[in-house]
């Protein structure tokens, strides 16, 4: 069996995470009172004196965050909570760590004994692989280092149950994580002139569609996980949008929309362009609308955009609608999340390290 | 460790080292080709005015202190408060901004009774908030949940502006939580199937099941 010890971490990275964002979601609605009351029982698992030294524990800990998570389902079909981007929240969040946490709880109370036994000889490491690892986290492992006792036999469980490595160093599940990727085909694109090297160029897909083909580094391990993530903000919110990858002769390629030809806000502004007219205050008060409930949107995943500003959002008018899109992302910054156990700056998580720009 | 997760929270190895200044930035150290805030951005969208690359925080500052629509001061002028934590959240500023949004709409419309009510609505379910221990004086009336209902759905619909959507679903959950609206009001078609309780004030239905007037 091939476990890790990051899984330990992962594991409670989880709940804590569900907690938060329990906690976030509490916040958010100001009417969900019971919430509280949840989040507070799971920190008291937490932050209490357990060692997780048998499955009773863990399975306690599970009820907890089941428990939390099924009030809040039930606020959602009660529909309590005001805002809309709290079901973008649930679907995009809840269920995903509904599901890491049950997996990881399952393989924690399976193999707990494989990776303390990595934790006693690996306990210095941990720090510097993960780089975010909490005092309650290191707290639990020391728990667990002290009082772990005989496991051996959920050893054959798992070994019954097939357990999968951790699923970022796992090259299994990273093919799997590049199956989410779309492939855009060559006959599906139109290069008006190849660069001759592994460079940015511009061309566009038979949908129409202008793009930008940014060169990518397709054998970072990381690589196919931060294309679904950006596919799957991009496809929630106004920004620039993913098409796919695409192989070219000299490497591998992000295809980008290319938002040459929409109107920067700035020159908008600055009455540059007169393409787009924002005369009517009230198309105006709904641009602002928009950007807001985006950046909304992006907090509520824990993104900080950091630089906005009238040169980083371009306008686009559809059927005499205007709609933000905003660039420049590679700025942005990941605040907190389960992610955070690998990576706490969502600059090198997604952007920076994604496109070699 | 027990912190709740800001949105403009920064975290540093163990625990929240900073809160990321998102609106208005640091000001007083740049100019502002290179600061980014929501709020200066917003304000010239609704100024329909840019900024010369020259300015800086206090310049901005001095402008906007000579602001005389005050609609623009409710929605954005915290985002300019010297002191961060009393500048809002994005979600926060998309309320504001919803809100306002709807009633310019509901106006142009000619449906501002629409807007009254669920201001009401909202005033009643605020004042539960602050005081929940006794009953309330006023509760939602069947017309009140009725127009609740029929704009439950309402995002920008055909020949429609309004966003209403949003507000309805919440001040209906709202006001059952506070005991404000009367789940009588809304009927349970009999196929549906509890979530451990058969009471109909555990549920809430969709309108194909409505059968208020």
């Amino acid at each position: 069996m091939k476990m890790s010890v990051g899984d330990v971490i992962a594991v409670l990275q989880a709940v804590r995470d569900i907690k938060n964002i329990i906690e976030a979601t509490f916040a958010f609605s100001g009417e969900c009172q019971g919430l509280k009351e949840k989040c507070e029982a799971i920190d008291k698992i937490l932050d209490g004196n357990t060692s997780f030294e048998n499955t009773e524990e863990f399975t306690t800990l599970r009820t907890a965050v089941s428990d939390a998570l099924s009030y809040l389902k039930d606020c959602r079909k009660r529909r309590f909570v005001r805002n809309p981007l709290f079901e973008v929240l649930f679907h995009s969040r809840i269920e995903k760590y509904t599901r890491i946490m049950n997996d990881w709880i399952v393989i924690a109370i399976l193999s707990v004994d494989v990776r303390i036994e990595r934790a006693l000889t690996e306990s210095n490491t941990i720090v510097s692989e993960t780089r975010h690892v909490s005092k309650q986290t290191l707290g639990v492992l020391k728990r667990m280092e002290e009082k772990m006792t005989d496991f051996t036999f959920l050893a054959e469980r798992v070994q019954r149950l097939g357990v999968e490595d951790h699923r970022y160093s796992n090259p299994a599940a990273r093919s799997e994580l590049w199956k989410n990727v779309p492939v855009i085909a060559p006959e599906d694109v139109e290069i008006p002139k190849q660069p001759d090297g592994h460079e940015e160029f511009i061309g566009s897909l038979r949908t129409g569609d202008a793009v930008r083909f940014v060169p990518l580094e397709r054998n970072k391990i990381d690589t196919p996980r931060l294309l679904v993530v950006y596919g799957e903000i991009s496809r929630s919110v106004g920004i620039q949008r993913l098409f796919g990858i695409y192989s070219g002769r000299f490497g591998d390629y992000a295809v980008m929309e290319d938002l040459e030809v929409e109107v920067v806000l700035q020159d908008i502004l600055a009455n540059v362009d007169t393409k787009i007219k924002m005369i009517d205050p009230l198309a105006r008060l709904k641009l602002c609308l928009d950007l807001a409930t985006c950046i909304a949107y992006l907090h509520s995943i824990d993104l900080i955009v950091k630089v906005i500003s009238d040169s980083s959002v371009y306008i686009r008018n559809v059927t005499g609608n205007l709609v933000p899109i905003l660039v420049n992302l590679q700025h942005a910054r990941l605040v907190t999340s389960l992610l955070i156990v690998e990576n706490n700056n969502i600059a090198s998580f997604v952007f920076r390290q994604l496109f070699l720009r | 460790m027990n912190v709740m997760i800001l949105p403009n929270m920064a975290w540093g190895k163990d625990e929240p080292i900073a809160r990321i200044q998102i609106y208005g930035g640091y000001m007083k150290f740049r100019l502002f080709p290179n600061c980014d805030s929501l709020g200066i951005l917003l304000w010239q969208i609704l100024k329909f005015q840019s900024l010369p690359s020259s300015i800086g925080a206090s310049g901005f500052m001095a402008s906007f202190s000579r602001e005389t629509d005050q609609t623009i001061v409710n929605l954005i002028g915290d985002c300019f408060d010297r002191q961060p934590p009393k500048r809002p959240h994005a979600f926060v500023l998309m309320q504001r901004l919803m809100d306002e949004y709807n009633r310019r709409c509901a106006e142009a419309e000619g449906r501002t009774v629409l807007v009254q009510r669920f201001e009401k609505c909202r005033n009643l379910v605020n004042a539960r908030r602050l005081c929940s221990n006794s009953p309330p004086d006023e509760t939602f009336s069947e017309a009140d949940v009725r127009v609740l209902l029929e704009y439950d759905e309402s995002w920008e619909s055909e020949g429609s502006g309004l966003r209403l959507a949003p507000e309805a679903l919440f001040l209906i959950g709202a006001g059952l939580l506070w005991g404000l609206a009367d789940p009588h009001h809304l009927s349970v078609p009999p196929t549906v199937v509890g979530r451990g309780s058969s009471s109909i004030e555990g549920r809430m239905v969709h309108k194909p099941y409505l059968t208020v007037g």
